[in-house]
């Protein structure tokens, strides 16, 4: 893993930037563990976490607070 | 474009009359003149399709003083601001040609004129100052350029039927060749799938002259590393990446003496070139696309819905399975190459009413799936990866179900499917860990071989050769980019740009014109972080937001449909031509040695019984495998590949060994 630059997507000041990035063209399924499933291999991959799959669950996944929230915790 | 050849020998000067045969073996590729130039240990010979300075590029064609010649297939899109900056440095130019500014920059820079030129190239450049031949080829293989070594010598051609041209080359499929095809769906340059027949690899340079044979690369596909990115800011980056596909694209449709069209196939890719150059350009534009009498294949209502949006006069071409049957002989005759797939007889189909409908040049939208990240595959790849970090995770597991949307058996619905194929070969540390169950997939067609081809193939090396040739560096590389230069280095140049591309458009005397594989985008699109092309699981996300206000949001919203077209289906109904019969006949099959009748004999009677249509892709891959590398074999081996036509005029006939020419 390489280190942190400032500008990079897993810089605390960035989450807010990235997680717009990803509403922006998001195309829901219309299954929300499904969903929450894809919003979790794009936070998984954008900021360089592991979610536990009890995370992977869209009582952590629905909606940008919720992800803001657990994404948050993760790079804390 | 054009199609070059030539031959360098160390003996007498090379025969003008097989110059002048391989010409004519290229003609399809320039029917509008054709010329060969012969000095004391070289012979260059040229195809023209004239698309720039129509009057006055004929070639082979020199510097000032004759000492340097080319032949040249291809376009240097920036070669105007070149000429201004040659011209500066005091170079006299003859005509406005770009073939003439390779000469001078060659002069001017030597190789490193190759890092200044933005285009799509084969060329061969005599210096006989130096007795030296020089041979190039564009950065991603958008043209061709094979060669083999020949006693001493070396023979050089755009496609490999001017090579066999002489019947001296030995014409024999390589089972090294055919085992790389059959596990990546082409050969990896530099192999073919003819023993002793090499093409360069693309963005390499060769040299021969007194110290032998000699290739590098002067490019290579790079990305920085993860989290490195110059620019993070998706909102500026598709600014940007617009910017220069604008740029792109005007280029490619305004640097040419005779009209331009744009194809159309209903994704975004096309939509998006064919956009740019309608609201960017003052011509008119006619629009080209591909539809298909099956349901299941045909984009139409996108296509039209994009044409209508933007005014073109649309063309198209209705495509059935017997049409498919009808052309694939002569498919795989322009394609010198396995076919896997039935798909580039469409665009054969497709590049013919181009030529019908009096345009010799179309912009499409090829190479923005591998730059932009828009493959299924890449989509496959996030989900495998997502899902190594807990292969005991059902969770993760259930990440299968969002792909494929379109199809009617998506794995959402076979989850179990699904699971047990995009579960497979599950390793982290896999740098193939994207393109494994394709590979693995292909690779079924071997249990199709005979004993002994079998055993020959298993001496390629694939694809442990493949992954050792990836950078070093590469493992601080996104996963997307390893999966990325994996693709630009096997299916671009192999299959998409070669037997999908050059070999279908040139087949009727079209160059293709690609903006997203411009230099500047592409170098623009590797620096970009890897979230800005694959966005989760949103493919080509940077280029959707880039363009939103040009397309229709039902272009930029539907979910990806591939290029697909009916494979069996085209060949094992009841009324399938005589030819298939022909070359899957058991003499047909024990001649060729690749394939065992009494397996393949088993395959089609299958594939009969439900008239082609409910096979799997297997065995589609399977059929599709047999009948092209058979017919490559009648063509090719049993026959020289040869279309033995005139070579077209006006001939420019250029004689170095007679004093006082030129």
């Amino acid at each position: 893993m390489p280190s942190r630059p400032s500008d990079a997507p897993h810089a605390p000041h960035r989450v807010d930037a990235v997680l717009d990035e990803f509403y922006a063209l998001r195309t829901p399924s219309g299954d929300p563990v499904l969903d929450a499933i894809a919003t979790a291999i794009f936070v998984e991959d954008a900021f360089g976490v592991t979610l536990s799959d009890a995370e992977i669950d869209p009582a952590h996944l629905a909606g940008r607070n919720a992800v803001r929230n657990l994404v948050t915790r993760h790079l804390a | 474009m054009c199609g070059i050849c030539g031959v360098a020998t160390p003996g007498p000067p090379p025969d003008a009359a097989l110059l002048l045969r391989m010409v004519g073996r290229l003609r399809h590729r320039g029917p509008d003149g054709s010329g060969y130039l012969r000095d004391e240990g070289v012979g260059l010979g040229h195809a023209r399709l004239a698309i720039i300075d129509t009057a006055g590029g004929a070639q082979p064609l020199s510097n000032e003083d004759g000492s340097l010649w080319i032949v040249f297939n291809g376009e240097i899109f920036n070669y105007v601001e070149l000429g201004n900056e040659l011209r500066s440095r005091g170079h006299a130019f003859r005509t406005a040609s770009d073939t003439e500014v390779i000469v001078h920059a060659w002069e001017e820079w030597g190789e490193e004129a190759l890092d200044r030129f933005n285009g799509q190239w084969a060329f061969a450049l005599w210096d006989r100052t130096r007795r030296q031949l020089v041979l190039s080829r564009d950065r991603l293989g958008v043209r061709p350029l094979y060669y083999a070594h020949t006693g001493g010598g070396l023979m050089f051609a755009s496609e490999v039927k001017a090579l066999f041209a002489d019947p001296s080359v030995p014409r024999t499929l390589d089972p090294a060749g055919l085992d790389e095809t059959f596990t990546y769906w082409s050969p990896v340059a530099p192999r073919t799938p003819f023993a002793g027949v090499r093409q360069l690899e693309p963005g390499y340079v060769a040299y021969l002259d007194a110290n032998g044979f000699r290739s590098h690369p002067y490019w290579s596909i790079d990305f920085p590393p993860r989290g490195e990115e110059p620019g993070q800011d998706a909102r500026a980056n598709a600014e940007t990446l617009r910017d220069r596909i604008v740029e792109a694209s005007r280029l490619r449709f305004t640097r040419s003496d005779v009209p331009v069209g744009a194809y159309l196939s209903g994704g975004i890719d096309s939509s998006v070139t064919a956009a740019v150059v309608a609201r960017h350009t003052d011509a008119p534009l006619d629009t080209f696309s591909l539809r298909f009498a099956d349901d299941e294949f045909d984009e139409g209502d996108y296509q039209q819905l994009m044409a209508r949006r933007l005014g073109t006069r649309h063309h198209e071409v209705v495509v059935g399975p017997q049409d498919v049957a009808e052309v694939f002989p002569e498919v795989v005759r322009h394609a010198e190459a396995p076919l896997l797939r039935a798909a580039p007889a469409p665009l054969f189909l497709l590049s013919r009413l181009v030529r019908a409908s009096g345009y010799k040049v179309v912009v499409t939208g090829e190479g923005a799936d591998e730059v932009l990240g828009g493959y299924d595959l890449y989509r496959e790849a996030r989900v495998r990866e997502f899902w190594t970090r807990d292969p005991s995770s059902d969770v993760r597991g259930r990440a299968a179900e969002l792909l494929y949307p379109w199809m009617a058996r998506a794995p959402g619905q076979a989850p179990a499917f699904a699971r047990g194929f995009f579960g497979m070969h599950l390793a982290a540390d896999d740098p193939a860990l994207s393109h494994r169950p394709r590979w693995t997939s292909t690779a079924a067609l071997k249990g199709l071989l005979t004993a002994d081809m079998r055993a020959r193939c298993a001496e390629s090396g694939a694809p442990l050769d493949l992954l050792a040739r990836l950078p070093a560096h590469s493992a601080g590389w996104d996963s997307l980019a390893r999966a990325q230069w994996l693709e630009m280095t096997t299916l671009l140049p192999g299959y998409i740009l070669s037997s999908q591309g050059d070999r279908m458009l040139m087949a009727n005397s079209i160059e293709g014109r690609f903006p997203f594989l411009d230099r500047d985008v592409v170098a623009y699109a590797d620096a970009l972080p890897a979230r800005h092309k694959l966005s989760g699981l949103e493919e080509k996300y940077l280029l959707k937001r880039a363009f939103a206000d040009l397309l229709p949001p039902e272009i930029v919203r539907r979910p990806k449909q591939p290029y697909r077209a009916p494979d069996a289906a085209s060949f094992c109904a009841p009324g399938a031509p005589d030819w298939v019969g022909d070359v899957t006949g058991t003499d047909a099959l024990a001649a060729a040695g690749v394939f065992e009748p009494r397996l393949v004999q088993g395959l089609l009677t299958k594939a009969r019984r439900s008239g082609g249509s409910g096979l799997g892709n297997t065995d589609n891959m399977r059929v599709l495998a047999v009948l092209s590398t058979q017919l490559l074999h009648h063509q090719f081996v049993v026959g020289d590949g040869g279309d033995d036509a005139a070579p077209a005029t006006p001939l420019t006939a250029i004689d170095l060994t007679v004093e006082g020419q030129p």
